[in-house]
């Protein structure tokens, strides 16, 4: 099961990419620390889950949510922001495949809440 | 004017003191009095030369009307009356004299009115037609007739007057409303003006502050997630795999400090 990583800062892709590997064995981990990168890879890779930060220069987590929904991609999205911002938050409510609005930082015991209660990830999700 | 018949007497002394009294009140400014007395006073009684003194305070009006139709008027000072004029006015007393060189003879005498105002009446008349004696009560009522118009003329001269001082005091304060609306619409536009700055400045400031937040709290965030996994690895796993990035996260903390200083010191420089 493919997940994105994206994050313009390098150190932050390692540090999720270690929790998510601790809590989960199963899991193809992308990191991009080129958001143009990541659009680019989306298409393709069809990844499950994206872990994506507001914040970043030249591409900004808005424009990959603006081209996901202009190209119809239907993937979730887990925003991880260190902007504690409510203004960030009442737009990222307008994208209906952002699941979750997550400051940073985000620890093991927070990355294994935000799996076990989104139920993301699982392969039988209850109805 | 002697009519033998008393009452056809009476009634010409009746319509000539009606004419009189409707003449000057038909008279609007205090030049016209003259006039009005000239035409109607010769019906009411004999001179040559009839003098008519108005006094207010030092003012005095003077009116003159000589048995041909000839009128003045003028006003001077209560200094500037003539001997007998003054003489009378002084003392109170009625004066009477005789100028055999000219055959003519003077009755002057002083009123008192109401507002306390004075007048002075004399007449001078000819031998041939003299001032009668019998005259004297139309000359109280002559007097009562023109010191009452007069006194109604100057009032409405003074209320004119006041008028005319209101209006150049309105206009005046027109302008000078004008003046404060004007300084009132630039005191507007001056807050206006301000206000806006101040508002553009608030707007920089608060885009400074989340700018400045974020910028922070990037590396801050990193410092904490790499001391919290701590508890999740090995001990040689994070000295090799995770201080270095908590070394380098701590120096961009740093780093986004001296930038935040930086740029609020340009903001202040901005703003000033």
């Amino acid at each position: 099961m493919k997940v994105f990583l994206i994050d313009d800062q390098k150190i932050t892709n390692v540090l999720n990419r270690k929790y998510l590997s601790m809590i989960r064995e199963d899991l193809e981990i992308f990191d991009f620390d080129d958001p143009e990168l990541a659009m680019d890879a989306l298409e393709k890779e069809k990844p499950a889950l994206i872990f994506l930060d507001l914040n970043m220069p030249i591409v900004s987590g808005w424009d990959i949510l603006l081209f996901m929904r202009k190209r119809k991609i239907e993937i979730p999205v887990i925003i991880l922001t260190s902007s504690s911002s409510q203004q960030d938050r009442e737009k990222a409510n307008l994208f209906h495949n952002v699941f979750s609005f997550q400051l940073k930082p985000l620890t093991k015991s927070g990355f294994t809440e935000l799996l076990q209660g989104y139920y993301l990830l699982d392969e039988y999700k209850p109805t | 004017m002697e009519v033998s018949n008393p009452y056809l007497g009476y009634k010409i002394l009746f319509e000539a003191m009606v004419k009189f009294s409707a003449g000057i009140s038909m008279a609007k400014k205090l030049e016209e009095i003259s006039l009005e007395v000239s035409l109607h006073l010769k019906y009411l009684l004999n001179f040559q030369d009839f003098n008519y003194f108005f006094i207010a305070g030092q003012e005095v009006d003077c009116f003159w009307v000589n048995q041909m139709g000839k009128t003045r008027y003028h006003t001077c000072h209560l200094d500037q009356l003539d001997p007998i004029h003054k003489q009378v006015f002084e003392s109170g007393i009625p004066e009477y004299n005789y100028c055999e060189k000219s055959n003519t003879s003077t009755h002057a005498w002083k009123f008192f009115n109401e507002n306390n105002h004075f007048s002075l009446l004399s007449i001078r008349s000819h031998i041939d037609n003299p001032f009668n004696e019998k005259s004297i009560p139309i000359i109280k009522v002559v007097n009562k007739m023109l010191s009452a118009r007069i006194e109604n003329l100057k009032m409405i001269q003074l209320i004119h007057l006041q008028n005319q001082e209101l209006e150049s005091l309105t206009t005046v304060l027109q302008s000078k409303n004008t003046e404060i609306q004007a300084l009132n619409n630039q005191q507007e536009s001056i807050i206006i003006e301000k206000t806006t700055r101040l508002k553009d400045s608030n707007k920089k400031l608060r885009g400074l502050i989340q700018f400045n937040s974020h910028q922070l709290r990037e590396p801050l965030t990193r410092v904490i997630s790499l001391v919290a996994i701590k508890e999740d690895l090995l001990v040689e796993e994070y000295i090799s795999d995770i201080l270095p990035l908590l070394s380098e996260s701590v120096m961009d903390l740093d780093r986004a400090i001296i930038e935040v200083i930086e740029r609020s010191e340009f903001f202040d420089k901005e703003e000033k």
